[in-house]
This record gives structure tokens, C-alpha cells and sequence, in this order.
């Protein structure tokens, strides 16, 4: 595969995903931007530690494709 | 939503390529991450991530400097440690707290100054571009996490002390009301005449304390000069004939008729004046009504004891009972 197409590929999609666009792969799936909110995590020993917001990149595969 | 033609388009732009052969590279790499995900391996594409097969499903592990840029509008946030958290509820709720509320926000910025330390630098590096350019964004929502924290403990501080001081505003009310009650309940027994020893004594004063409000002593004994129709109303009894003419007790004689006696009461109204007549004569004293007309305005005069000179009735005045002791004149009969 060629390097300069593949990176050239990946910084688009970088770029598109941080202004929260979705980008689509045909044949493959969707890549979106997802929000979380901060929340609250208690630790088993009691601790209790507040995980701050953040934006994560989620892929959604194509349906119609099957993976056997 | 970015589909393959704007994607192409975007790609040819950076590339030397031209739109049609981006077209055909994608399809080429999405048939390729296909093919390989199919097969049960993974797929990697270089500073973008990992394609593999999970349960069925193809799944996307981003690459961390994908992450990191994703996420640059939160880079620098760290998980906060909430430092006993429970416990500091309980502190929260002591007096000591409430009055220094003060010194619990400190604690909880404490974490988020010190945890940055712990991040390696290899990380910031990359991002230190982007980081700069989001400073502000960045430092506004860093506020956010401690500050809800905060706002919970002091909103459960506030509750709590606004619960203490109502409930010693009741207990203040109560009390109050209570004492009022007690106060109200005395002067209405100190009225009815609950304490007094003899209660025809206490009636007597109070009709006696109405009368003296009602009539103007000091401009009678100026006017008694001046009263015209000066009628005498005594007696009828005359059983006890043998006593002295002149006396406090017992009945009015006829010989006492030109001595001086002592006006008790004064009244406008006759009815009223025929009731005290018969209180005040039913305690023995030489008791007599007589009727005067002051400025044109008749008056009922109740007159005890018959007295010779003026100086014996106001000896024996001195020695009647309260009121009629401070609250009497001296009439000629």
C-alpha cells in the first residue's frame, strides 16, 4: 500500500473526525466522534475518582457486510 | 457526513493523486481491511489504528496519537481523585465545617495540581501545538469537575445549617408563645379577681377605680359650694336608735344628719349607684346615697359614716380600707 496515500488518509480522516464530522468507508463502516461526559468511578477499596470529559473516535462497521 | 467522493477529493488535494485514483486506493484499502479482518487477523494502519474481528463484528482500536488529537480539547485533564469523599460528607456536616467552610475547597483543587507531574512528557510533546491553541476552552472546563464537587458540599453545608437555625427559631417561637399564653392567663385571673381574698372587696374596687375615672373629685370638692338640689336619701331602717349619731358602722341616725361624711363613690348612672348602696351597706357601714347635680350633671353619691367635725372624718377616713382610704372627700350631709 502506498505510505503517502495511507497517510495522507489518515490525516484527513484525523482532521474530519476532530471537527466531529463523520466520515464513511464504503464498504467498510462509519467513523464517528463521540462525546463523554465526566462520571464517577468507585474503586473497590473505596476510592471514589472523577473521570473528566472526553471525546472519543468510534467505528461503526457496515451491516450489510458479513464477517464469517 | 463525509462520504468516499469528498474523502477522495480531500485526500487527491494532499497527494499528488488525482481523484480518481484516491477513489480506486480507497476501495482498495477498504477491501483489504475487509479481506484481512475476514480472515480473523488484524489489520494496521500506520498513526491511525487497528483493524480486527471481534465476536462477529469488526472493531476499530484507535492509535493513541489518533486519541490524543480526538480528544485534544481535553488534553491535560486528569481523573481526580475525590479524597474521601464519603467521609468528607460527614465532616461536612460537623459544626467545624460549617463554620470554616473556607478550608474544604482547597482540597479538593489539590489533586488537579499535583497529578499533571505524574504525566510523561513523550505524550504532551505532540500535542503541544494543538494544546496551546485550546489553552482557554481548556482551562474553563477544567474548573468543572472540581467545582461540582464543591457545590455538593456546600449545598449539603447549607441544607444543614439552614435545618439547625429553623429549628431553633421554632423553639424560640414556642417558647414565646408559650409565655404569652401564661401572661395573658394572669391578668385575665388577676381580673376576674382570682387572688383576691374577699371578691365582693375586688368588685367594689373595680367599680369604685371605673367611678373615680368618671368623676372629677377635685373640681366636686370645689363645687361643693355650688351644688344645688342637695337631696338626702336615708336609711329607712332606723332599728338601732340607741347607737351614737355619729360613727363610722351601723346605721345612719337622723341626729347625724348635720355632721359630715365620707363620699366613697360617685356615680352617673342611679341603677349602678343603688348596687354598690347595697354592697357597701351589707359590710356594716353607716351607708347613705345622695343625689348632686355638678355643672348641670347629676351625680350619685354614696356617703360612709356620720361625722361631727370634718377632722374625725378624716381621721376615720385614714383608716378605711384600700381604695376608699386613697380615693374619698369629705361632704357635709
Amino acid at each position: 500500500m502506498d505510505e503517502a496515500f495511507v497517510k495522507a488518509f489518515s490525516e484527513v480522516v484525523r482532521e474530519q473526525i476532530s471537527k466531529k464530522s463523520e466520515v464513511k468507508l464504503k464498504g467498510l463502516g462509519v467513523f464517528k466522534a463521540k462525546h463523554c461526559k465526566q462520571l464517577q468511578q468507585q474503586h473497590e477499596d473505596g476510592r471514589v475518582v472523577m473521570l473528566p470529559p472526553r471525546d472519543i473516535i468510534t467505528f461503526i462497521p457496515d451491516s450489510s457486510k458479513s464477517y464469517d | 457526513m463525509i462520504d468516499e467522493e469528498i474523502l477522495a477529493k480531500l485526500i487527491a488535494d494532499k497527494t499528488e493523486l488525482s481523484r480518481k485514483e484516491a477513489q480506486a486506493k480507497l476501495d482498495e484499502l477498504a477491501a483489504s481491511i475487509l479481506k484481512t479482518v475476514n480472515a480473523g487477523e488484524t489489520f494496521s494502519v500506520e498513526h491511525f489504528g487497528i483493524f480486527k474481528k471481534e465476536k462477529d463484528t469488526a472493531v476499530f482500536l484507535p492509535d493513541e496519537i489518533l486519541q490524543k488529537e480526538i480528544n485534544q480539547k481535553y488534553a491535560g485533564y486528569q481523573p481526580i481523585e475525590l479524597v474521601g469523599s464519603f467521609k468528607e460528607t460527614a465532616e461536612a456536616l460537623s459544626v467545624e465545617a460549617i463554620q470554616r467552610p473556607e478550608e474544604s475547597k482547597p482540597e479538593g483543587k489539590k489533586p488537579l495540581q499535583e497529578l499533571p507531574q505524574n504525566d510523561s512528557k513523550a505524550e504532551s510533546e505532540p500535542n503541544k501545538v494543538l494544546a496551546d491553541s485550546d489553552i482557554s476552552e481548556g482551562q474553563t472546563d477544567k474548573e468543572l469537575a472540581p467545582q461540582t464537587e464543591d457545590v455538593e458540599n456546600e449545598e449539603a453545608e447549607y441544607y444543614y445549617a439552614y435545618d439547625e437555625e429553623s429549628g431553633t427559631k421554632r423553639v424560640i417561637l414556642i417558647i414565646a408563645a408559650i409565655i404569652a399564653v401564661l401572661l395573658l392567663a394572669g391578668w385575665l385571673m388577676y381580673s376576674m379577681g382570682v387572688f383576691s381574698v374577699d371578691k365582693t372587696q375586688k368588685l367594689a374596687s373595680k367599680n369604685n377605680i371605673s367611678a373615680a375615672l368618671n368623676d372629677d373629685t377635685v373640681q366636686e370638692a370645689d363645687v361643693l359650694e355650688n351644688s344645688d338640689n342637695i337631696s338626702l336619701k336615708v336609711d329607712e331602717d332606723n332599728e338601732a336608735l340607741n347607737e351614737s349619731p355619729f360613727g363610722l358602722k351601723g346605721v345612719v341616725q337622723p341626729e347625724g344628719k348635720n355632721g359630715y361624711t365620707i363620699i366613697i363613690h360617685s356615680f352617673w348612672r342611679e341603677n349602678k349607684a343603688l348596687e354598690v348602696f347595697s354592697a357597701v351597706k351589707q359590710k356594716g357601714y353607716r351607708t347613705m346615697m345622695i343625689k348632686a347635680n355638678v355643672d348641670g350633671r347629676r351625680y350619685w353619691r354614696i356617703g360612709i359614716g356620720q361625722f361631727e367635725t370634718i377632722g374625725d372624718a378624716l381621721q376615720t377616713a385614714k383608716t378605711l380600707p384600700e381604695p376608699y382610704k386613697s380615693n374619698n372627700f369629705i361632704k357635709h350631709q
